[in-house]
C-alpha cells in the first residue's frame, strides 16, 4: 500500500481526500500545519509528500526547502490557483509537480501515480545500465547520478527528465515529448514545469547556462555530447 | 498691483520735484508769448491799442477769461472779475505792487505789461488745470506703468497658478488609476492657501488609496475564502460519484460543470485584483506578435469553433513586430478580445486581426461582423460586471470581467484599448495600442 502524507490546513478536505484516495489504493496521513510536516516528511515509510503552501506555522515552501536539503522524497505542491509565483519557487526548490488548488481529486490522483511511477526504483525497462556522456554518469537501475565520480542528489523527475535527455545525447528532445514521457502530460502553454526542472539538473550538474543541456528556443531541449 | 502703483507714483512724484508739470509749463510759455505781443501794441497803439488786442485774441484764440488789470486793481473793459481772479489779484497783486509781477500761482497766471509812459498794466489769465492724477498719463509712463505691472503680474501670475498647474496634473494622474501621485513638498510647504489645499489632497489620496487598497484585499480574501468550500464541494462529488450513481448522473455532472463555472470566476477574479497589486513583480520578456496572435488563435479555433462552417479568423502581421511585456498577460488580454469577437460575428463570416507597426508603436486591430454596442456602451464594456445585454451575457458564458482584464493588462503595458463600431457594415473593432518593444 501506497503511504501518502497530506499536508493540507483545511482539516474537513483532508478528511474527505483522505476517503477519496484510500478508494483510489493510497493510504493517506493528514497533518495541518508546516512544523509536523516538516519532522513527518522525513520518516521513511511515507512515499509522497502533498504539500499545500499556504500552511500555518511554517510555509510549505520553507518545509520544502528544508526537506530538500535532507532527502529527495517526491513532492508535490498544491499551489492557490493564480498564484504562479509560487507554483515557479516550489518547482525550484525541487517540487516533483504542482497543482492550482481547487483541484479535481481525480487529477491529483493521477498524478500522484504518475511521480510514483517515476519514483519506482526499479527501472522496468530492460536497457544498459549505465549512460555515459563525458563526466556525468547516469544508472538506470539504481537511480542515480555521478558527476566525476560524486553522487549527485536528483528528485526523480530530475532523474527522469535527465535520463531521457541523456539517452538522446546529442540529439534534440521535442519539449512535449519530453513532457509527455517524463511528466506524463502534455505541455500546457505558459507551463514552466520543464524549464524549472532542467534549470535544476543544470544548477546540481554544474552546467553553465547553454553548456550540457541546451536550450533549443520554441522546439526543445539537447544534451550535448 | 499695489507695488506697481507705489512704484509708479514714486517715480512721478520724483520727476515732479525738479519740473514743472508739463500742461502748466506750457501754457505758461504761451501766455508769456502773449504778454509780450501785449507789452509791444501797447508801445505802439496805447491802451485802446491794447483793448483791441484783447478782443482780437479773444476771438482768435478763444480764450474766455483773459482780463487786463491797472495799477488799481481795476479791469480796463469794465468787465466783472470772477471770484477766483479777485482773490488771486488781492493777494498776489498787492505783494507785487510795483515790483516786477511774473508769477503763476494756481491756475492763474499773470504778467506784467508796462507802457511805454512807464505805467503798468497786468495780464491775468485763467485756465482749467487738469486733474493732478493726468499728470502721470505721459506716453512713457503710461509705457513704463503697463511693462512694470505687466511683469509684476506675471510674476504673481506664475506663483499662483504654477502650483495649482502641478495640483492638476497630480489629480489626473490619481483619476488615471496612480493611487500614489502625491503633491511636491515645495506646494506642501507653502502658508498659504494652496499649501493649504496640498495638504489636503494629499490627505484625500491617502484616505482613497488605503480605501481601494482595503477593497482589494477584500475582494482577495473573499476569492481565496470562496476556494477553501469550492474545494470541498469538488472532493465530496468524487466521493458521491464513487457510490450508486446512474440515478444521479446527469445531477452530478451538472454540479460539476457549475463548478467549474465558479472556479473560473474567482480564477478571473483573482488574475484582476492581482494584476493590480503585483503590477511591480511581472516578468517582462520581448514578445513576437505574431507567435502570440496564432497561438490564441489556434487555441479559440480548437476550444469554440471546430465545427467546419464556423467563422474564420485571419490573421494580418508581420513577421518581426515584437512587444516587450508578459506572455501570459498579454495572451490572455488578446484572447478575450479575440474570442469576444469570434464569438458574436455570426457563423461563417470572419474576424479579421490585424497589427501593424510604426517607430513607437504597435496598433492591433480586432474586427468582427457582429452586431456591435450601443454607442453609448463602448467604453463601458471593458469595466467589471458591465453588461450590455441579459440575454447576450448569456450565452456567451462570460462573466463580464473578461474585457476589463484586458483592459489593465493593456494598460499595464502601457497601452491604450478602445472600442468603435464600424461606420458602414455591421460590427465591431477593437483597436490596442502598445509601446514598441525597443530593446
Amino acid at each position: 500500500m501506497t503511504e501518502i502524507l497530506l499536508a493540507d490546513d483545511d482539516i474537513e478536505l483532508c478528511s474527505m481526500l483522505q476517503t477519496y484516495l484510500a478508494g483510489e489504493g493510497f493510504t493517506v496521513t493528514a497533518i495541518h500545519d508546516g512544523e509536523t510536516a516538516q519532522t513527518e516528511a522525513l520518516k521513511d515509510h511515507y512515499d509522497l509528500l502533498v504539500l499545500d503552501i499556504m500552511l500555518p506555522k511554517l510555509n510549505g515552501l520553507d518545509v520544502l526547502k528544508n526537506l530538500r536539503q535532507q532527502c529527495q522524497k517526491p513532492v508535490l505542491i498544491l499551489s492557490a490557483r493564480g498564484d504562479d509565483i509560487d507554483s515557479i519557487v516550489g518547482l525550484e526548490l525541487g517540487a516533483d509537480d504542482y497543482l492550482s488548488k481547487p483541484c479535481n481529486p481525480r487529477v491529483l490522483a493521477a498524478r500522484i501515480r504518475a511521480i510514483l511511477r517515476r519514483a519506482e526504483s526499479v527501472s522496468n525497462i530492460e536497457q544498459i545500465e549505465v549512460i555515459k556522456v563525458d563526466d556525468v554518469e547516469l544508472h538506470t537501475q539504481s537511480r542515480r547520478v555521478y558527476l566525476r565520480s560524486q553522487l549527485i542528489e536528483l528528485t526523480a523527475t530530475e532523474f527522469t527528465v535527465l535520463e531521457i535527455l541523456m539517452r538522446n545525447a546529442g540529439q534534440i528532445v521535442n519539449k512535449n515529448t519530453l513532457s509527455v514521457d517524463a511528466l506524463d502530460r502534455k505541455l500546457t502553454r505558459y507551463d514552466r514545469s520543464l524549464d524549472m526542472h532542467i534549470s535544476n539538473i543544470r544548477k546540481k550538474l554544474c552546467f553553465a547556462n547553454n553548456d550540457g543541456i541546451k536550450t533549443i528556443r520554441n522546439v526543445g531541449y539537447l544534451y550535448v555530447r | 498691483m499695489i507695488i506697481s502703483g507705489i512704484a509708479i507714483a514714486w517715480y512721478t512724484e520724483k520727476l515732479s520735484e525738479d519740473e514743472i508739470p508739463p500742461l502748466l509749463k506750457q501754457h505758461h510759455q504761451i501766455f508769456q508769448q502773449q504778454s509780450r505781443e501785449a507789452e509791444l501794441t501797447l508801445k505802439q497803439s496805447g491802451v485802446a491799442g491794447l483793448l483791441q488786442w484783447k478782443a482780437d485774441t479773444q476771438n482768435t484764440h478763444a480764450i474766455a477769461r483773459l482780463y487786463i488789470v491797472d495799477e488799481h486793481g481795476m479791469e480796463l473793459s469794465h468787465q466783472p472779475l470772477p471770484p477766483d481772479i479777485q482773490r488771486f489779484i488781492n493777494s498776489e497783486f498787492n505783494i507785487h505792487f510795483n515790483t516786477p509781477f511774473d508769477s503763476s500761482k494756481d491756475s492763474v497766471l499773470g504778467f506784467r505789461v508796462v507802457a511805454p509812459d512807464n505805467i503798468r498794466y497786468y495780464l491775468v489769465t485763467t485756465f482749467n488745470r487738469p486733474h493732478p492724477l493726468l499728470f502721470l498719463l505721459t506716453p512713457q509712463r503710461i509705457i513704463i506703468g503697463i511693462v512694470v505691472s505687466g511683469l509684476i503680474c506675471f510674476a504673481l501670475a506664475r506663483y499662483l497658478s504654477s502650483p495649482i498647474q502641478r495640483l492638476r496634473q497630480t489629480a489626473m494622474q490619481l483619476s488615471q488609476g496612480n493611487l500614489d501621485a502625491r503633491t511636491s513638498a515645495t506646494a506642501r510647504n507653502r502658508n498659504d492657501e494652496i499649501g493649504e489645499l496640498a495638504k489636503d489632497f494629499n490627505f484625500m489620496a491617502e484616505r482613497l488609496q488605503a480605501m481601494v487598497n482595503s477593497q482589494k484585499h477584500l475582494m482577495r480574501d473573499i476569492s481565496h475564502e470562496l476556494r477553501s468550500p469550492l474545494a470541498r464541494i469538488q472532493v465530496a462529488l468524487e466521493l458521491a460519484r464513487t457510490k450508486e450513481t446512474t440515478l444521479i448522473e446527469s445531477e452530478l455532472h451538472r454540479i460539476e460543470s457549475e463548478l467549474e463555472k465558479l472556479n473560473t470566476l474567482i480564477d478571473e477574479l483573482l488574475t484582476f485584483v492581482r494584476m493590480e497589486t503585483d503590477k511591480d513583480n511581472i516578468e517582462w520578456i520581448p514578445i513576437n506578435v505574431k507567435e502570440l496572435l496564432e497561438h490564441i488563435v489556434d487555441d479559440t479555433l480548437f476550444e469554440n469553433c471546430q465545427s467546419p462552417q464556423y467563422n474564420q479568423i485571419k490573421i494580418h502581421c508581420a513577421e518581426d513586430i515584437e512587444v516587450a511585456g508578459n506572455p501570459r498577460l498579454l495572451h490572455r488580454a488578446l484572447e478575450n478580445v479575440i474570442r469576444n469577437a469570434c464569438f458574436y460575428t455570426p457563423i461563417g463570416s470572419t474576424v479579421a486581426v490585424t497589427c501593424t507597426s510604426n517607430n513607437d508603436n504597435i496598433m492591433l486591430s480586432i474586427e468582427d461582423e457582429g452586431p456591435g454596442v450601443p454607442e453609448d456602451m463602448l467604453e463601458k464594456i471593458f469595466e467589471p460586471f458591465v453588461r450590455v445585454s441579459k440575454s447576450r451575457e448569456k450565452q456567451s458564458g462570460g462573466y463580464g470581467i473578461g474585457l476589463a482584464i484586458t483592459k489593465r493588462a493593456i494598460e499595464i503595458h502601457g497601452g491604450h484599448i478602445h472600442a468603435a463600431n464600424k461606420a458602414s457594415l455591421t460590427g465591431m473593432t477593437v483597436n490596442v495600442s502598445l509601446p514598441a518593444n525597443r530593446g
